[in-house]
Order: structure tokens, then C-alpha cells, then sequence
């Protein structure tokens, strides 16, 4: 595009190199002349341009001056890493939304109906609600701890909440054992004699029913002499309670879950 | 002379300036800086040959400019934008390699 390199001819290469060196004196011999004025300008627009592309492409970095394939790769690292980022975010939020799920108020009345359904689980509280009252009618030894033991787990497998037995609350950790006498059963420490009153609040249906299964609690007690007597109830009150007893060993430990 | 002074003069005030290049130049500002630089060094191997002509060196480096300018934006037009960029500094590249080895003999005969 520069027409001024046509190459000359080979002359005599030392004249030559004279020639050159003194056209390059004379060249650089300042002159003011509109020709050289203009030669100037350019040469300002050259270094102005110069510069100013080399900040942009200093300032812009690797975007403005990276091929289709390189931003593709950066896009795709930073589509991965948005993704990583935001499983990280859920991850956060739902830690958070755990943290400060609702009110204080609706955080304490959420504690209260927990403690509330342990304390019914353990036996501290009094309970009420739909269930049945069973009355055993001893008839000649037909009442032993093991028909008391096997009533109860016939109840709690057909979902009762809470039992009662006599005057005792009956909880996981209630014992029954023949009284040495052989006149009642000793239910955690209470001897109990006939007729032995149960209170049992669940579904009052599941429970009779529960109760009359072939070979059941009825069958045993009624072919031993005995009776039983079941009655439905919409309110029944279990008034019994079990002592707390403040743990010697266990305390509670972290939940693992963090909330 | 005078074009080393403009030069100098050129890069002291992009330096002290510090121009923001429009985003629409920023493809064609380095082409057509790199296109100059060819005509420049045309230009020192024409003086050095005894043929330098101020109007001709003038033309050549505005069309320089211009040429490769066009060509980078027909280039982005086309779809083959970064090609044609490197296409054009390639042959430029060598163009200016040309001259200086044309210049370097002139001087020092080697």
C-alpha cells in the first residue's frame, strides 16, 4: 500500500550506504514546510492512537480482546461456578429460614405444642380426649401381669396416646409385675387389685375393636373366668401422672440437623 | 525530524489525555494504528532509497488507515470479524518486517 518501497536496483553497494545515510541527515534536518506540518500531525495522530489503544486494551482486559471461544470458556466457567453458587445459596436460605422460621411468638407456640405433646408422651401432663374406659373383672387369678402388659401394648398398637391404669399413668417405663401375694398386679410399684380400671384416650373404635381380636386381651381374660368391659367414650380424662424425674445421666445433646 | 516530534507530541498527549476509545473504534483503532506503522516504515525505506515523497507518504498513510479499517469492518460484517483482524496484522506484520530488513540493509549493509 506504501508506494514509496520500490526496490532500486543493485548499485554499488557502498555508495549506496552513503546515499542512504546522507538522504537520512537531510531528513532529519528540521524544516518547516505545510508538507512536514502534515507529516507531524499524522505522526501525532500515530502516537495519539497508539497510546489510546493500548490503555483500551489494557483497561477493557480480556473480554474486549478475547476470541469467540475464549469468552465461550469464560462464560461456561461462569455459568458453573453461578451454579455452584447458588446450591450454596439454597443451601443458606434454607438454614436461614430454619434459623428464623416465622415470629418469636409463633417460634414459642410451636415449643409450647412440642412440649406439650411430650409431656402427654411422658405422662406429666393430664390429658383428655376421645377413648375408652375398660373395666377387668378378675374371676380366679384370670388378671396377671402379663394380660395388664399385653393390654396395653394391644392399645398402644391401635394408637393410644395415653393410658391409665387404676391410679398409675402408664408410660414407657411402667412395670408390671405379679404382687407376691397373688391378689393384684403391681403396676410401677402400685399394687392394683380387681376389677382394673383402664382410661385409654385414641381412636375409641381402633381400641375396642383392638381389644376383641380373636385370641386378643378379651379372649384371654374371658376364658380365664374373667370379664371385661369396654365402653366408647367422647371424653375421656386421664387425670394420673407420672412423676418427672430430672435425668442423672442423659442430657439433651446437639440435634445434628443444627435448627 | 519533525515526525519523531509528532510522535512524541502524539504519545505525551494520549498519556496525559488518557482517551476513552468509543466502544464502536475499539475493533479498528489497533488495526489501523499497525496499518499506519506500515506506511511509516514504507515511508523510512523510500527515504532511504532517494524515492520519499511527502504527498505520496501522506496518501498512503491515510489509505493505509482507512484500508485496513474498512477491510476489519467488512470483516465484522461478514461474520469473520477476528479473521480477517488477524489476516490484516499478519500481512501488515510482514509488510513492516520487509521494510525494516530493506532499511537495515540500507544502513549497515548486512
Amino acid at each position: 500500500m506504501s508506494d514509496e518501497s520500490t526496490a532500486e536496483p543493485a548499485d554499488d553497494a557502498a555508495q549506496e550506504e552513503q546515499n542512504a545515510r546522507a538522504r537520512l541527515r537531510t531528513a532529519l534536518a528540521p524544516r518547516a514546510t505545510v508538507q512536514q506540518l502534515v507529516i507531524g500531525l499524522l505522526f501525532v495522530g500515530l502516537g495519539f492512537a497508539g497510546v489510546a489503544a493500548t490503555q483500551a486494551s489494557a483497561q477493557t482486559g480480556l473480554l474486549a480482546t478475547a476470541r469467540e471461544d475464549e469468552v465461550v470458556r469464560v462464560l461456561d466457567d461462569l455459568t458453573e461456578r453461578q451454579i455452584r453458587l447458588q446450591a450454596e445459596q439454597r443451601a443458606l436460605e434454607a438454614a436461614r429460614d430454619r434459623l428464623l422460621s416465622g415470629s418469636e411468638e409463633q417460634r414459642l407456640a410451636a415449643s409450647r405444642a412440642r412440649a406439650d405433646a411430650l409431656a402427654i408422651l411422658a405422662g406429666t401432663a393430664p390429658a383428655v380426649g376421645t377413648g375408652i374406659r375398660v373395666t377387668l373383672q378378675d374371676g380366679g387369678g384370670a388378671i396377671t401381669s402379663a394380660v395388664l402388659l399385653d393390654a396395653v401394648q394391644e392399645l398402644r398398637d391401635a394408637g393410644a396416646e395415653a393410658i391409665q391404669i387404676g391410679e398409675v399413668r402408664v408410660v414407657a417405663s411402667t412395670w408390671f409385675e405379679d404382687d407376691a401375694d397373688g391378689r393384684g398386679v403391681s403396676v410401677a410399684g402400685t399394687v392394683l387389685t380387681s376389677p382394673y380400671r383402664l382410661l385409654v384416650i385414641g381412636d375409641a373404635a381402633t381400641l375396642a375393636t383392638a381389644l376383641e381380636i380373636p385370641g386378643g386381651v378379651a379372649d384371654t381374660v374371658r376364658t380365664a373366668g374373667g370379664s371385661i368391659d369396654v365402653v366408647q367414650e367422647t371424653e375421656v380424662v386421664i387425670r394420673a401422672l407420672q412423676p418427672v424425674s430430672t435425668p442423672q445421666y442423659a442430657r439433651p445433646a446437639p440435634s445434628p440437623s443444627g435448627s | 525530524m519533525i515526525a519523531a516530534l509528532g510522535l512524541l507530541v502524539g504519545i505525551v498527549l494520549g498519556v496525559i489525555l488518557q482517551p476513552d476509545v468509543p466502544l464502536w473504534m475499539q475493533p479498528y483503532l489497533p488495526i489501523a494504528v499497525v496499518a499506519a506503522l506500515d506506511a511509516v516504515f514504507g515511508a523510512a525505506r523510500a527515504l532511504l532509497d532517494g524515492v520519499f515523497d511527502d504527498r505520496v507518504f501522506v496518501i498512503s498513510f491515510l489509505s493505509n488507515v482507512v484500508v485496513a479499517a474498512l477491510l476489519v469492518f467488512l470483516g465484522d460484517q461478514l461474520g469473520v470479524g477476528a479473521q480477517i483482524s488477524t489476516g490484516v496484522v499478519v500481512v501488515l506484520a510482514m509488510r513492516i518486517f520487509a521494510n525494516v530488513a530493506a532499511i537495515r540493509r540500507r544502513l549497515l549493509k548486512a
